[in-house]
């Protein structure tokens, strides 16, 4: 059988349709993941034991179990005990969590690697431990935590795919459709396979954009002589 | 009739869930094998830079590495068969889709290891005689080999968990016998952590044996000991 790709073009429209749900999912996840990170990250340095017990086994369960069965788990799971799910709002909010679980790794790395001369200098002005987080700690921790939270976030737009097992119509979703419709699944995954890249093309983009831009804008500031 | 005859555990669920454990373990431990090799082979065509087939290896990574398994596994699932005359049965194209989708990660990590050995270790073992198979052989694969094992134990353990999807062709590994009860019993909440569970223990138990193997492997190539 010849390849043909006229007639996964001929539903280029739903495929759009698809990718337009795709992007709005990985845009809320990927904020939603980084927020959540953060959090966790501060509750897993977090001096108060139980906050730190916590956030570690969070990070665990959610970084060593399946995200499919994490996903199956929250979207026929929760109704059981009462709270009625949505395919798109549960698979964003479960994408998120598990995606955070990462993101806190990650980010709590960053923190570490922070030079604790920086945060005594920073006491040192009189500020509280609340804004030595918030305007020295987390801007420095971040900017070295930004290269692999952009892996993190690439592997975020891949697993969005999984969202189409329960049953989100989402670019993924929407091409299983079209492979049923019209007997065509190599053109039609083939199409995706150079549509997911270009996804992940823009997201590792923006992240070497912001790369550049942080770091050009530290080496900008008037160095301390001496 | 009554619909919820069925819905009660028995213990034939048990061996349900160990046929899938031991489904799940195969398909990972074959495919990572495969891969890791496979990895191996085509990092040492991409740092020896041979012409063409180091463009084509470099063009095979970007798209395996930014691409998801879901899409490659159907790709090779439902459609190599309407195109071509190789039709795999679900775990075959579980197989060698992880085993293509792992060794694209692979490459990458063996590729940075490599470029990590000093170039004085080069000047050195070329200086002293050696040609390049023996210098990849003697001098370089065995102290990139210590830089691998770190990030390829990440990779495995992600490849665990990733193995999951090949439930979605029907392939009756762990994910399928989660899905398998949770349709038969409708006790999701139930089911799922325990195969969540499961999973775990594996991750666990690779991560530890996996660190075991790495202290191995240092504490035999000392010959090769910086400082720090």
């Amino acid at each position: 059988m010849e390849v043909d790709f006229g007639a996964v073009l001929a539903q280029r429209a739903y495929l759009l349709q698809g990718l337009g749900l795709t992007i709005e999912i990985s845009l809320a996840s990927i904020l939603l993941s980084f927020v959540l990170g953060i959090g966790v990250a501060l509750c897993r340095i977090a001096p108060l034991r139980p906050l730190h017990s916590l956030a570690g086994l969070y990070i665990d369960v959610f970084r060593n179990t399946p995200f499919l069965v994490q996903l199956f788990f929250f979207y026929y799971g929760l109704p059981e005990i009462g709270i009625s799910t949505n395919p798109v709002v549960t698979g964003t909010l479960a994408l998120s969590l598990a995606v955070a679980a990462g993101n806190a790794e990650i980010i709590r790395a960053g923190i570490e690697t922070v030079d604790a001369g920086v945060i005594q200098a920073a006491r040192s002005f009189g500020l509280a431990t609340f804004n030595v987080y918030r305007l020295v700690v987390l801007p420095i921790a971040l900017r070295t935590a930004l290269r692999p939270l952009g892996s993190a976030f690439v592997n975020l737009v891949l697993t969005t795919s999984v969202l189409s097992s329960i049953t989100v119509n989402d670019l993924m979703g929407n091409a299983v459709n079209i492979a049923a419709d019209t007997f065509r699944p190599f053109e039609v995954y083939l199409v995706l396979l150079i549509a997911y890249c270009a996804m992940t093309f823009v997201v590792s983009g923006c992240v070497n954009g912001a790369h550049a831009l942080l770091y050009s804008r530290l080496s900008e500031r008037p160095q301390l002589q001496g | 009739m009554n619909l919820y005859q069925y819905t009660a555990f028995v213990p034939h669920d048990a061996m349900l869930i160990w046929n899938g454990f031991l489904w799940t373990f195969g398909i990972f431990a074959s495919s990572t094998v495969l891969g890791s090799l496979l990895g191996f082979l085509l990092a040492l065509l991409l740092h020896a830079r041979v012409p063409i087939l180091a463009w084509l290896v470099a063009g095979f990574v970007e798209l395996f590495r930014n691409s998801p398994l879901l899409v490659q596994l159907f790709l090779v699932f439902y459609g190599l068969p309407v195109v071509t005359s190789f039709s795999p049965s679900a775990t075959e194209a579980a197989i060698l889709t992880m085993t293509v989708n792992t060794a694209a990660f692979m490459v990458v990590i063996v590729v940075a290891a490599l470029d990590a050995v000093p170039r004085g270790q080069w000047h050195a073992a070329i200086s002293s005689g050696m040609g390049y198979p023996q210098v990849m052989r003697l001098v370089v694969l065995p102290q990139a080999v210590r830089t691998v094992i770190p990030p390829a134990i990440v990779l495995a353990v992600g490849q665990l968990q990733t193995s999951s999807l090949v439930s979605i062709i029907g392939v009756n590994e762990l994910a399928r016998a989660g899905t398998i009860l949770n349709n038969r019993t409708l006790r999701p909440f139930i089911v799922w952590p325990v195969i969540g569970l499961i999973y775990f223990v594996m991750a666990k138990l690779l991560s530890h044996f996996a660190a075991r193997v790495e202290r191995r492997v240092r504490a035999r190539i000392t010959w090769f000991a910086p400082a720090t």
